[in-house]
């Protein structure tokens, strides 16, 4: 079952003085429960193709249905709400609350879904055990090593059970135990909770991880297929 | 939840926080410690000229009132029967005699107001008597006039207790009469112009140089029931006595004392307010920074799915947070030093003359009535609100995208 359909997608940068394609033309469709790696060198347009799904950036052309809801044209704050109960997101800084602890990370967008207190508290046990952290609920991130910070962080993502993960570079700041680690986990989950993951990376130990790699260069899809394939 | 997590937020730099509270602190504290300064100044300049001199309600007759000519007088007995239904609100009553006349002493001579008293009945009305630096308030004696004068008076005539003076004022006939006082006592309250332009004497002894009737006097000064508000005492009054009569409260006698109060209210709202602008220009530097600090934060809470309304009321709550903190502990100190200050006084020694030839006390008791604080808080939080207008903005406005890139 299609989750993701992307039209015709194009965002340029600056289109009246030095236009920038970062992304130009893309067709694409991503499928329930794909573990999906959107591949490529830096600055080929993996982030912006990422913001744009995630509803971060609006398209300059094209459209983006998630669900068959077309997204393309959404107003900012139809957007945030559409995040929050559509899209899990996992930054390549981790980005957690500092001010709160690894179980209030988790929480916290149970929380703003207005999810009761008892159901959240099963939900973020069981996330952080599962990504094996849970001894670590009550720590706040700086007292987290960055795998640890990272598995928090899809944990986080994982929480209100979203229809897709979007992950930008998650693996980027870790070391390579971390990276298998954290690879190896969010796998399980995509299998347990059947939750559609993207991730964009250029580290060739974590294409290998994915399922299906999206090859993109100069803000176009080049490759498109199994790992093996390419 | 957004309300923990701005309280949170609140503590993440502490030093930057513990220096945004502390200067609220003391900016709200210096704010109304010099309120309740003023308000101790001016209460306590008002108090006494109603103790001293004023009283609470006084009664003339209409002409004497418009023309200061001492042959309006009215008679006792009439005002008396008038007065009778409202004995339970009066405390006290003092017949007085007034004129005015120039003391007279071998070196100099100076305008004054005699007031002429009963000195029974005016002890119950006006406190002159704590005022005594030397000699007694008035005693029984037939063999010379007695005068109670001031000190500053005393310097200006050169005299000394028991000296004479001559008091010279016209009569009732209107001829100029002069009349030797022997200084039997010399008063200081403080007020230089109340004091060097007051002397007292006896009625009985003012009567004959005025050369008035037994029973006959100038005014009436009244000391009512404080528990009922004074207006309406002097309802009742104006409605007991005869329309010739005119009863006026202190603040209708000298509107100046009335309107001194409520302009101290106005300077004291005034400092605030001066106070409150430099605050909110702080806080909104302040906030300004968090928000440049945290502008990756924000994008990331932001494409979690916090919506504008919590992402601007997480960032009101943290400019509240950190201005109430610190006009709670500013209110808390500022309640100390006055409640302090309030029991021992702040003498001011080294400028009592300058004190006094504004009619001021040298020492001050400070005080401030419990509604202020409670304002203070009320306009320290609609500041907080207004100074969170900026950042709110600043952070409502970020392009989630950029921001996260940060």
């Amino acid at each position: 079952m299609e989750v993701i359909k992307i039209r015709s997608l194009k965002k340029i940068y600056n289109p009246d003085t030095v236009p920038v394609h970062a992304v130009d033309g893309i067709d694409t469709e991503f499928q329930s429960g794909e573990f999906t790696a959107i591949v490529g060198p830096s600055g080929c347009g993996k982030t912006t193709f990422l913001n744009l799904v995630g509803g971060l950036e609006s398209p300059t052309e094209g459209e983006i249905f998630i669900n068959g809801e077309n997204i393309s044209h959404k107003k900012k704050s139809q957007m945030t709400d559409f995040r929050l109960h559509n899209i899990g997101f996992v930054f390549q800084a981790y980005n957690l609350i500092p001010v709160m602890s690894a179980y209030e990370n988790v929480a916290f967008i149970m929380e703003l879904l207005g999810r009761p207190q008892s159901e959240i508290k099963t939900r973020v046990m069981e996330l952080l055990d599962a990504m094996g952290v849970a001894d670590k609920a009550g720590q706040r991130p700086h007292q987290l090593s960055g795998g640890q910070q990272q598995r928090v962080a899809v944990a986080r993502a994982l929480a209100s059970k979203p229809k897709f993960i979007l992950a930008d570079e998650p693996t980027a700041n870790l070391d390579s135990h971390s990276t298998e680690t954290l690879l190896d986990l969010m796998l399980k989950m995509n299998e347990k909770e059947g939750t559609t993951i993207i991730f964009s990376t250029h580290d060739q130990r974590v294409m290998n991880k994915a399922r299906r790699l999206v090859q993109m260069d100069d803000g176009k899809i080049v490759g498109n297929g199994k790992p093996e394939a390419n | 939840m957004i309300a923990r997590l701005a309280w949170r937020n609140v503590w993440r730099n502490k030093v930057r926080s513990l220096i945004v509270i502390v200067a609220t602190m003391l900016g709200i504290s210096g704010a109304l410690f010099i309120a309740g300064l003023m308000t101790g100044m001016t209460n306590s300049w008002v108090q006494k000229q109603i103790d001293t001199e004023l009283s609470d309600i006084q009664i003339h007759l209409k002409e004497f009132v418009i023309e200061e000519d001492q042959k309006f007088f009215f008679d006792r007995g009439e005002i008396e029967e008038a007065l009778e239904p409202l004995s339970s609100s009066i405390r006290a009553q003092s017949f007085r005699l007034k004129a005015e006349g120039l003391a007279m002493s071998a070196h100099n001579s100076y305008q004054v107001i005699i007031t002429g008293v009963e000195p029974n009945q005016e002890l119950g009305v006006t406190n002159l008597n704590t005022y005594l630096k030397e000699g007694v308030y008035f005693r029984e004696s037939k063999r010379i006039k007695q005068i109670l004068i001031s000190r500053k008076l005393q310097e200006e005539l050169k005299v000394r207790l028991n000296s004479k003076i001559v008091l010279n004022l016209s009569d009732l006939n209107g001829e100029i009469v002069g009349e030797a006082f022997k200084v039997v006592g010399i008063f200081k309250t403080g007020n230089g112009p109340y004091d060097q332009g007051h002397v007292f004497v006896l009625n009985s002894e003012f009567r004959s140089s005025l050369k008035m009737e037994e029973g006959n006097f100038h005014e009436l000064a009244l000391r009512v029931n404080p528990e009922i508000p004074i207006e309406e005492h002097e309802a009742n009054i104006k409605k007991a006595i005869p329309e010739k009569y005119l009863a006026e409260t202190w603040a209708e006698m000298q509107p100046a004392l009335k309107m001194t109060e409520s302009y101290m209210d106005t300077f004291s709202y005034i400092l605030l307010s001066v106070v409150l602008t430099a605050l909110i220009f702080g806080i909104i530097n302040t906030m300004l920074m968090v928000v440049l600090e945290r502008s990756r934060e924000i994008g990331m809470l932001r494409s979690l799915g916090l919506n504008d309304r919590k992402v601007g009321m997480m960032f009101i709550l943290e400019t509240i947070y950190l201005s109430l903190t610190g006009a709670v502990f500013g209110n808390i100190i500022s309640w100390i030093l006055i409640r302090h200050y309030g029991r021992i006084g702040i003498h001011f020694e080294a400028w009592e003359e300058g004190f006094e030839s504004f009619g001021y006390e040298s020492v001050v008791f400070p005080m401030l009535e419990g509604n202020f604080y409670l304002i203070v808080t009320i306009l320290v939080f609609l500041t907080a609100l207004l100074a969170s207008y900026f950042p709110v903005r600043k952070a409502i406005r970020l392009d989630i995208a950029t921001a996260i890139r940060n």
